[in-house]
Order: structure tokens, then sequence, then C-alpha cells
């Protein structure tokens, strides 16, 4: 049985009431949309917050759920819809405390900004990735973190599909421009 | 802090040809890609921990939500209801009916009980600035039946829940106000 057949099992069981197949039904991405949640808003607590709210929020609407779309793509932007009304509720908090030239910029850059104990190819690559433009590093993020197909990464940026392969392919060119630069020694490598 | 000359060499070996210019190139980027977001993923993902009552907190709060269920006819078309609305919906399209008739304008201020009346084309009272006193005498008993049954007091609160967690503000508005104006002293 494939994951999206398992999926739609479930979608019926919870749609005649069963609460506890809803909770098998998101169990495995409660750590991914932490992990989002928290890129966003850059608080455990807050983000523990989001992914519950969000969670109950798709409970609620599971009536409408398309399912063509990936129940966790369908999750993953009702956390980010939630966590950028918090930023937003900040924001406004920020700008009633402080002068405007005074105000904290909040980061909302997609990235892998974790720093992890990895081998040296993936911690070089990565260091790579995180100096790509946001638009890359985001269509990098949602294929090879989120390992979500073109389609779901379309939908969720509201583009269309060659947008997305188009982004796809320049960031991959990219990074190999930046690789083979180091390999010729035109950037130091390792600063 | 590496020195440049050991990761050229390493470069040569973990990504071996991508000085070659051509189609492959993107293939080894794609590889490299793959094995190096896959291992940060798993070591990202392993250091997250939720709180322990994640999955309490959520199953408590999915305790206290009516899943509203869809079902769908032979031909297609689809019916939507409220669970817990289930073994009330008869006198739920009664209060409905009640509500509208009662609440809704009538220009001759004719007696409106009991027609079986929706005209809900036609604009509701603004019950907030509608006073006890301006209503029609059946209005007022039709009030007075609400307050003496809790069970239509409490299908009532149960529509205005219904219609807010539905995004229909308008209607849980008017209803919340029909509750304001039951429970109120005369």
């Amino acid at each position: 049985m494939t994951l999206r057949e398992k999926e739609k099992i479930l979608l019926q069981k919870i749609k005649a009431g069963d609460k506890y197949a809803y909770m098998e039904l998101v169990t495995p991405f409660r750590e991914r949309l932490f992990r989002k949640a928290k890129s966003m808003v850059k608080d455990d607590d807050d983000a523990d917050d989001i992914v519950q709210d969000a969670l109950i929020a798709g409970y609620k609407s599971i009536v409408n759920f398309r399912a063509e779309a990936g129940v966790y793509t369908w999750l993953y932007r009702i956390v980010i819809n939630k966590s950028k009304d918090l930023l937003t509720k900040r924001k406004r908090m920020v700008e009633k405390s402080i002068d405007d030239n005074e105000q904290q910029f909040v980061d909302e850059r997609p990235g892998f900004e974790k720093k992890l104990e990895l081998s040296d190819e993936s911690s070089y690559l990565i260091k790579k990735i995180n100096q790509l433009d946001n638009i890359y590093k985001e269509v990098i993020d949602l294929r090879y973190f989120e390992e979500m197909s073109y389609a779901d990464i379309a939908d969720l940026l509201e583009c269309n599909v060659g947008t997305v392969k188009s982004r796809l392919f320049k960031a991959k060119e990219i990074l190999k421009h930046m690789i083979l630069q180091d390999e010729r020694g035109e950037v130091k490598i390792g600063t | 802090m590496v020195h440049r000359s050991a990761l050229l060499n390493w470069l040569k070996t973990k990504i071996d040809g991508l000085s070659k210019e051509d189609e492959s190139d993107h293939v080894h980027v794609e590889c490299s890609l793959i094995r190096c977001i896959s291992e940060y993923r798993d070591k990202e993902l392993s250091q997250i921990q939720l709180d322990k009552d994640f999955n309490t907190r959520l199953m408590n709060r999915l305790e206290h939500i009516d899943l509203e269920v869809v079902e769908t006819y032979p031909d297609g078309s689809k019916r939507r209801f409220n669970l817990p609305l289930v073994f009330s919906a008869g006198f739920a399209v009664a209060a409905i009916i009640v509500s509208v008739s009662i609440f809704t304008g009538e220009s001759d201020n004719s007696p409106s009980f009991g027609k079986m009346h929706t005209h809900m084309h036609i604009s509701p009272i603004d019950l907030k600035s509608s006073s006890y006193a301006e209503m029609s005498p059946e209005q007022k008993a039709i009030l007075q039946e609400l307050k003496k049954n809790p069970e239509n007091v409490r299908l009532l609160e149960k529509l205005e829940y219904y219609y807010s967690e539905n995004g229909r503000k308008e209607q849980a508005t008017e209803i919340h106000s029909m509750l304001e104006t039951v429970s109120k002293k005369y």
C-alpha cells in the first residue's frame, strides 16, 4: 500500500468522525511542521503552539481537503499562514513600542540554519546552499528536504510547475558554478 | 579551518567530474544535494524534541471539536451536517424557521409565527437597536417560550457555534443577539 493510499483510507475514517485516525495521519508530520514554524517564528514555544493550532485548523476543515494534494503539503501551508499571522502580530506590537527607525528585523529566510555535525561534503554543500538567494533556497528546501513533488511546490508557491523546474535548474547551476570556482581557487573555501 | 588544498583534493574525489562542462554536472550536483540534505534532515529532525504532552494536548482539543460530516449521495451531490446536530436536525430546522419568522422585518407587522416564513432575502432587523417594547405580541410570546424551554436555548447555542465554526458570522451574530435578547429579564 502506498503512502497516498494509506492517507486516503485514513481520510475516509476521519471524515466519518474518527479522531484517532487523524492523530495517526498527522503524527509523522509533527517534527517537520515544527521545523518550518520554528524557522519562521524563531521560538520553540510559539512554533509548538502554531503546529497545534494548524493541526486543529486542519481537522476542522478536513472536509474541504482536496485529495489530489498531499496531506503534508496542505498542513505545511496552514503552518506557514499561522506563522505569518504571528509575525504580523509581533510586527504590530513592535511598531507600537519602538520607533520606526529602531524596528527589529524579523528574519523569515528559508534555509538550513541549524549547526549540525555533518560530513565534510554535506557541510560544504549546506554552506553553499545558504549563500543562494531566497527563491532558490526555498525550492531546494521544498524539493530536497520536504521531498515535495513539483506540482505541490508550484501549488504552495502559487506559480506554475515550469517556474519551479526553472528555479531548481538555476539553483543547481549556481551551486555548480560556486563549486567550480572553489575548485579553481577563485573563492577561498572554508571561510 | 580546513586547508584549501586538502578540500580541493577532497572535491576531486567526492564530486569527480564536475570540471567537465557537460550535462553530467547536474547529475553530480543532484546526487550531492540528495545525499547532503538527506543527512541534514535526519540529523535535524532527530534533534527536534516536541513537548511530551503534545499528542495529549492535541487529542484533548480534538475531543471538543464536532466535525462537519459530508454525506455523498449516489448522484454525486453532497450533504453536510454537524454530528451532534444529526439527532436534532428537525429541531434545528424548526428553530431556524422560528428565528427567521420572528426576526425578519415584516412591514405590515402581521403575526408571522406559524407561517413557515423563510424570507432570507429580507434583511433581519437590527436586534441591537430593537427594544423588547417594539416587538409584536407574537414575537414577545415566542421569546417567552424560548426562555421557558432551556432545550430551545441550548439548540440555538449549538446553531450559533455551528455557524461561527463554519465562518457564517452573520448568522452566528444574529443568533447570538437573539440569545442575548432571550436571556434578558423583562
